[in-house]
């Protein structure tokens, strides 16, 4: 018996050993996950220590090939974490800076060499290197990372998908859009959130045949066309939202026509 | 043994069951900690690469009331609401419910926000206490506030009015002296924007304890583990609750809590189910499990999220007296809640909810501390009648204690691994200290705060108790 007394020497014995030898592994797991994360958090200010170097190094090389030099910087290095680092100074610079300076980051990104680390990463197995490279290449207007991005549209990954077509429409345009109108991919809101935001920081213009976008099999599509409409004005009479509605099964979609229906009533009322 | 063969069963059945129950409870933690971990690393892969700021560049996003009750808080209320109206989000409105505080919450905020009555008429959708005045400000800056007068009718009255005035289809109900994270509503509100086919009714997150933080005009600036002891080893606790435990809850579609500091929620379906519970002190559990239990009577598809990154911080006791009443409080909660929804116990119709966490919350949560009390007292017993086996008795305590401290330093292992809000070395010593001594003189206190509990709930005390609490302004760094 566990607590009580008792005669029956074997079983105890084996009972003491087990509890011993249970009560001596918990022990070491724990100091092994104490140890763990005191040697984690080492690592951590090690590796925060090498990113703020490698980071002021870059920048002030960025900085001075940017405004002043005439021929492409060299870098000492080549470690993964030093590319990480150099494209993620570039991108950031692209992004506050515009005209010949943006021109002169995405040069340096594509004879640099530091293209072909984003290129290798959309082959990768791992959904976050595919979403990182199609990030990178977007953003620095590498349109003939076009064949990869239009491969990656099609993996199963949802967000691969999502990002590979908003990489698609950064480096294309919206025109490009058709293309996709009736496809399965399935737009939530939060997925047009994020092709709003694309659009508005690439500043892309409105699409041609705006109106062909409405055909679409695919009814988030049409929602997000709806959004597209309101985000650049476009007008959408009361006779092409009636037409929609007939069409419309979706109760979320049919919502949204009928608020655009009543603010169209009211800016006729103005 | 005893002489006595009926005594001597009973003996052995208690041994046993001891030995089973102790057994089972290890076995859980650990399967809940490593289905947490897979689904928290997949959570992190997935958030690393959110841009949030998206959400803003959406003119039709969700619309969103934030519900702050508020009773006797004149103190702190104006730099806590001013702090709600900067959270980042585009689409939102600010409801202070003012639960008849009798101090000088309602001057306070009419003066710091240039208050004026309105005549908005308040129809009460879910009936509440009398609400004396609504009030908007004068100032376009501060038109996202809403501040409700009522009568006092205790928290879960306050959140229903608050849920009448909103018109907005998703609520987030708070407490109005937690810090939120600035951008708490984009990450509460996207499980809602990704929905398709399963409309998810309610999304909560983790909360932290902000004891010795630095805090500066309602914000956030730099995390420290607590210097009271009693407050540090509530951050070991939470840290194992949230970051442990209700993960692998949510990713088994059985999570039966949302924090009540703090949770996001469907309008509709809050409203659908009449609201919040005002006769339980768990009126947080409560809707949970109420509104899952409608969409599953209704054959409807749902989802309850949970979002693992710490977004609201509060104040934690750091006294036994204040603690007391705090866990006497979730005690009175737990067994009204399970008490209310009985018939979800074990019933198939309920499916994980019913059949795993409704029987898990009943036996590891409520039952645990009656069922350690009763092992205590046969202990005793034992001692008594001389038959207590000393060596076996301080080898099974040891096994107990060693475990508590393993699974602490795997909840610590787990906030380095994520979210690594405590930076520094002396922090993590810090926690260090915390997770040996927790076992000893924390947990005996909280069973016994836990048997309080049941001891008030059969005296039909219905209160909150006063939760005295010092502010944040008092922390130092």
């Amino acid at each position: 018996m566990l607590l009580v007394l008792d005669t029956y020497q074997n079983d105890n014995h084996n009972l003491v050993q087990g509890l011993w030898i249970s009560i001596c592994c918990i022990f070491f797991v724990a100091i092994f996950f104490l140890g763990l994360t005191f040697i984690k958090r080492a690592l951590k200010i090690k590796k925060e220590r090498a990113k703020q170097r490698i980071e002021s190094e870059v920048e002030v090389i960025l900085f001075e090939y940017m405004f002043n030099a005439t021929v492409l910087p060299e870098f000492n290095t080549n470690s993964p974490l030093f590319q990480k680092v150099v494209i993620k100074s570039i991108k950031n610079l692209h992004q506050n800076y515009t005209g010949i300076y943006q021109e002169r980051l995405e040069h340096l990104y594509v004879s640099g060499g530091f293209v072909n680390y984003s290129l290798k990463k959309t082959t990768s197995k791992k959904w976050i290197a595919n979403v990182e490279a199609i990030r990178d290449l977007s953003t620095l207007n590498y349109k003939k990372a076009m064949p990869h991005l239009e491969k990656l549209i099609h993996v199963k990954n949802e967000l691969v998908q999502l990002e590979a077509l908003i990489g698609i429409i950064r480096l294309s345009g919206l025109d490009r859009l058709q293309m996709f109108k009736n496809s399965s991919i399935q737009l939530n809101d939060w997925a047009q959130s994020n092709i709003l935001y694309a659009i508005k920081k690439a500043n892309l213009k409105q699409p041609s045949d705006f109106e062909t976008l409405f055909d679409s099999n695919n009814q988030t599509f049409i929602i997000f066309a709806l959004r597209l409409a309101d985000y650049f004005h476009f007008p959408i009479s009361k006779k092409q939202l009636d037409v929609l509605k007939t069409k419309i099964k979706s109760p979320k979609l049919l919502a949204e026509i009928e608020n655009k229906l009543n603010n169209l009533h009211q800016n006729e009322s103005e | 043994m005893t002489g006595y063969t009926w005594l001597d069963t009973g003996i052995m059945i208690f041994n046993y069951f001891i030995l089973f129950f102790a057994l089972s409870v290890m076995i859980s933690y650990l399967i809940l900690a490593a289905i947490s971990v897979v689904a928290l690393k997949s959570y992190l892969q997935k958030n690393r690469l959110v841009n949030y700021e998206a959400l803003l560049s959406l003119p039709d996003s969700p619309s969103i009331s934030l519900i702050a009750p508020a009773y006797n808080e004149g103190r702190t209320i104006q730099e806590n609401v001013q702090s709600l109206l900067a959270i980042n989000y585009n689409n939102f409105d600010v409801i202070v419910v003012n639960d008849g505080s009798k101090d000088d919450s309602i001057p306070v905020l009419i003066e710091a926000f240039k208050l004026i009555q309105t005549d908005i008429n308040y129809y009460p959708v879910i009936p509440t206490k009398n609400v004396k005045a609504i009030y908007k400000s004068l100032n376009p800056a501060f038109s996202k506030l809403i501040v409700v007068d009522k009568e006092n009718g205790g928290k879960a009255d306050a959140l229903n009015t608050g849920i009448n005035v909103s018109k907005n289809p998703y609520i987030v109900c708070i407490d109005v002296d937690c810090i939120m994270d600035k951008e708490v509503l984009l990450k509460l509100v996207k499980p809602f924007m990704e929905q398709s086919e399963t409309r998810v009714i309610a999304s909560g997150g983790v909360v932290r304890i902000a004891n010795s933080c630095v805090i500066k005009a309602g914000k956030l600036i730099k995390v420290n583990a607590p210097e009271n002891m009693l407050a540090r080893i509530q951050v070991m606790e939470y840290l194992r609750a949230f970051i442990l435990g209700r993960m692998a809850w949510s990713k088994l579609n059985g999570l039966l809590l949302i924090s009540g500091a703090f949770g996001m929620f469907d309008r509709e379906i809050v409203v659908a189910c009449g609201g919040y519970n005002t006769k339980t002190v768990g009126e947080d559990m409560e809707l949970v499990v109420r509104m899952r239990r409608y969409m599953l009577d209704r054959k409807l598809e749902y989802a309850v999220q949970y979002i693992p990154d710490p977004l609201c911080w509060t104040e934690a006791p750091e006294s036994y007296s204040i603690l007391r009443k705090q866990r006497s409080r979730w005690t009175r909660g737990t067994m009204e809640t399970l008490w209310i929804h009985r018939k979800m116990l074990l019933n198939p119709k309920y499916k994980q909810l019913g059949m795993l966490s409704f029987p898990y919350w009943l036996v590891y949560e409520y039952l645990a501390p009656i069922i350690e009390f009763t092992g205590l007292l046969i202990t005793l017993l034992f001692i008594c009648l001389n038959i207590l086996n000393w060596y076996y008795f301080l080898l099974f305590i040891f096994l107990v204690y060693s475990f508590a401290v393993m699974f602490s330093t795997l909840g610590m292992y787990a906030e380095e691994s994520t979210f690594k809000r405590y930076t520094t070395f002396k922090d993590l010593r810090k926690l260090t200290v915390a997770s040996i001594l927790e076992p000893i003189i924390f947990h005996p206190f909280t069973v016994y705060a836990a048997l309080r509990g049941n001891w008030e709930k059969f005296k039909g005390n219905k209160g909150w108790g006063d939760m005295t609490r010092t502010g944040f302004n008092s922390n130092k760094k």
